[in-house]
């Protein structure tokens, strides 16, 4: 069976499986981005490595001034970035039994591949393939 | 697993020693074609193919076995005879063709190609066959190192009225798949086929075609209201990062072998003086530490150095093939390619080389006449000059072209210098379209090969004089992985600037900077310089305190000065720079970065390509008026 992150956005409850995961972390000490969209929030040094963050919120047009307290690293071999959200609560089991569509008139359809019902919250899973290949035509 | 594995190791290096193999071989046989009777040539052409031969059966690739094999034969017939006949050094040179398009089949991981129409021709047919198989290779697919692949963004705006636009824009996506390759669009494939409102689209082409050809497969379509052209600034990531390889001398492999034995000694040293808490030996081990690394990370540079030669041995031919095509005669004269320099510069720089020489046969050369190539070494940059002796540039041409196409006032270009001038070509605006030829047989894609050299942190000189020949001197960083910034200051935040780009730094009185038209500029030595808020440049708030001095840094840009106002300048340092990943090797001007001492990130700007986004929201106006 599928495992699952839940993560929260401001209000909202999000999903992503946990093979799109490489690392959560605390929020690091960010470095400044010269010429950055707003949804870039600065640079970490990840082992090494430099990888931006991403103000998830502010990029989903959810939260825009929601706080960061979390980041979620993609695994390498995708778009080295991190996602930036207001707070991880936990890996569950994901039953697609419990899968139910979402709104159609969401302006964030696009990312939001279906909910998910964990035990009466009501989780968006998130489709990180479609941010990596919007990010590319950035 | 493990047998793959290996298999795969050899397959590598089977295909990079296959390819310098091959290059030697045109070489050799372009020397042949001068020296017919050389008999040494004869044999080194003889041990390369012989070389080739027994890789190739190693490793199962038969077809290419068999044709090296092929090429022995004639070699030795060419050796008893004691002479190469002139059709003989087509056939080589045909069959070196054919083995590398053999090369790129076995690379591309499909069947090897047929290479029976040239064994089995004897030798008079075979120079029939030698030309149609010449002949082919203009139109084949496979032609690896010559074409200068682009990426250009193509802009189409629909009508307002356009019944379905979501299906147009697939289908106009179709349309230029036939021109080059789709790289991406927006909005994206995924976002059109859901039925996205589509007004305008944008797609990323990597395509061999001229914008006019590009355009051209969109003729008559219904609902294109038009059709415009970005060059695409985005580094190319054309070649493939994991699958190259280094082949390393064993001398400096043992000297690694012997730092890393030094290191071990050194951790127990170490070790051993922080148990027993003495300072003075750890002291002394810190500063071994120091050279060891030192030591490391001078090899490990030196292995990514590899010589001029590998990116200049394919012009010979490529000089050769392109004067049969004009029917020209050109003398090509390459010196110091023995220089060394870092991999990753010289894949940048082999296809601007391709791109100029070619261009100085195409263009600047009418008949005949001599390009000469030099290369040599200055403090930690390698200059390479590419001159000719053709008919030069005018550049008063090239005034009147700018004044014409509305790139410039007339007042504005009657006041350039010559010099000025020449760095119009490599200007996207004046070299992208076509009529260039006309003016001066230059520029076509000179704005590409700049490009490419600044995002090196390298610069390009034009020196041109009519009817005595053109001179272009690349002059490109040694080592790409190391180099000294200037660091500053703007609203709080730290940037580097490449010192490669730094005139000179100046602290002014404020009220020394006079105003023209609103924008501020400086008189120095009688140069107005205009300046430019790197806040601004940065998208980033204006320093509010009122200070009476203000900091300057100059740069060339365009082969004009500006000047950078910053808030503050806060030292030079050496840094080692990391190649950003995507998708901040996107961000306009940011060249890359790198990891301070304390493990914080700090950003390079390259200043110039700051500018030159700033200067471009000039031409869409042009066009417009």
């Amino acid at each position: 069976m599928k495992q699952v992150l839940i993560f929260r956005l401001g209000s909202e409850w999000f999903g992503l499986q946990i093979s799109c995961i490489q690392e959560i972390s605390e929020m690091p000490q960010l470095d400044y981005i010269p010429r950055a969209p707003v949804w870039l929030m600065g640079a970490m040094n990840f082992h090494g490595n430099i990888m931006p963050v991403l103000d998830l919120g502010a990029y989903l047009g959810i939260e825009s001034l929601m706080t960061v307290t979390k980041v979620v690293v993609m695994p390498p071999g995708q778009e080295g970035i991190a996602l930036g959200v207001t707070d991880v609560f936990r890996i569950v089991h994901y039953d697609p039994d419990d899968c139910l569509p979402c709104r159609h008139d969401t302006k964030q359809k696009k990312f939001i591949q279906h909910l998910y019902d964990y035990e009466g919250l009501v989780v968006n899973m998130f489709d990180i393939s479609t941010l990596i290949e919007e990010l590319k035509t950035i | 697993m493990g047998s793959t594995m290996d298999m795969s190791k050899y397959h590598d290096l089977f295909l990079t020693e296959t390819g310098e193999h091959l290059r030697r071989m045109s070489r050799l046989t372009l020397a042949l074609e001068k020296e017919p009777a050389d008999r040494n040539g004869i044999d080194a052409l003889f041990r390369e193919a012989h070389s080739i031969k027994g890789m190739a059966a190693s490793m199962g690739f038969d077809a290419t076995a068999r044709l090296a094999h092929h090429l022995e034969d004639l070699l030795a017939g060419f050796r008893d005879a004691g002479t190469v006949p002139a059709q003989g050094v087509d056939l080589l040179l045909s069959g070196v063709d054919l083995l590398e398009g053999l090369l790129a089949d076995i690379t591309a991981g499909v069947a090897e190609r047929d290479v029976s129409i040239l064994i089995a021709a004897p030798i008079e047919a075979a120079v029939a066959v030698a030309v149609s198989v010449e002949e082919d290779r203009s139109d084949s697919p496979i032609e690896p190192v010559t074409e200068l692949l682009q990426r250009v963004q193509v802009v189409i705006d629909l009508t307002a009225d356009a019944l379905a636009p979501s299906a147009r824009a697939l289908l106009i996506l179709n349309a230029l798949g036939s021109a080059g390759q789709v790289e991406a669009c927006k909005p994206t494939i995924a976002e059109i086929q859901q039925g996205f409102p589509v007004r305008q689209l944008s797609v990323w082409l990597k395509s061999h075609c001229s914008e006019e050809e590009i355009s051209r497969t969109l003729h008559g379509m219904a609902d294109i209201k038009q059709v415009s052209f970005q060059l695409d600034r985005r580094k190319s990531s054309l070649r493939d990062d994991d699958s190259r390889t280094v082949r390393v001398r064993t001398a400096l492999f043992d000297q690694f072998i012997n730092l890393t034995g030094e290191l071990i000694t050194n951790r127990y040293m170490l070790q051993s003086a922080a148990r027993a808490g003495d300072w003075q030996e750890i002291k002394e081990g810190l500063s071994l530490l120091t050279r060891l690394v030192g030591d490391l990370h001078h090899h490990v540079l030196q292995v990514r150095m590899t010589p001029l030669e590998s990116i200049t041995a394919n012009l010979p031919r490529l000089v050769r093939d392109h004067c049969r095509k004009t029917g020209k005669t050109v003398n090509l004269e390459i010196s110091g390619e023995g220089l060394e320099l870092d991999r990753t510069i010289l894949e940048a720089l082999s296809d601007p080389l391709v791109h100029m020489v070619r261009n100085a046969v195409d263009h600047a050369i009418e008949k005949q006449g001599t390009i000469s190539i030099k290369a040599w070494r200055e403090k930690d940059m390698a200059m390479i000059e590419i001159a000719d002796d053709g008919r030069g540039i005018d550049p008063e041409m090239i005034r009147g072209k700018l004044v014409e196409r509305g790139l410039l006032k007339e007042s504005q270009a009657a006041e350039l210098s010559k010099r000025k001038l020449l760095q119009w070509i490599c200007h996207p605006g004046f070299s992208s379209r076509d009529t260039v030829s006309e003016t001066s047989g230059r520029g076509v894609g000179m704005d590409v090969v700049k490009s490419a050299l600044e995002s090196l942190g390298g610069m390009l000189e034009i020196d041109s004089e009519v009817g005595v020949g053109t001179r272009f001197l690349l002059k490109a960083p040694l080592i790409v992985a190391i180099i000294k910034i200037l660091l500053v200051e703007c609203a709080g935040r730290e940037v580097g600037l490449p010192i490669t780009r730094v005139l000179r730094i100046l602290d002014i009185e404020k009220k020394k900077i006079q105003l023209s038209g609103g924008e501020p500029l400086l008189l120095i030595d009688d140069e107005h310089v205009p300046l430019y808020s790197l806040n601004h440049l940065l998208w980033l708030p204006e320093q509010v305190e009122a200070s009476s001095t203000v900091h300057l840094v100059i740069c060339e840009s365009q082969g004009s000065k500006i000047g950078l106002m910053v808030d503050r300048l806060s030292g030079q340092r050496e840094a080692f720079i990391k190649a950003l990943p995507s998708p901040l090797n996107r961000l306009q001007g940011v060249s890359g970065a790198t990891i301070k001492g304390d493990g914080r990130i700090l950003f390079i700007v390259d200043p110039n390509a700051l500018f030159y986004d700033e200067k471009t929201f000039i031409e869409p106006e042009m066009e417009a008026g």
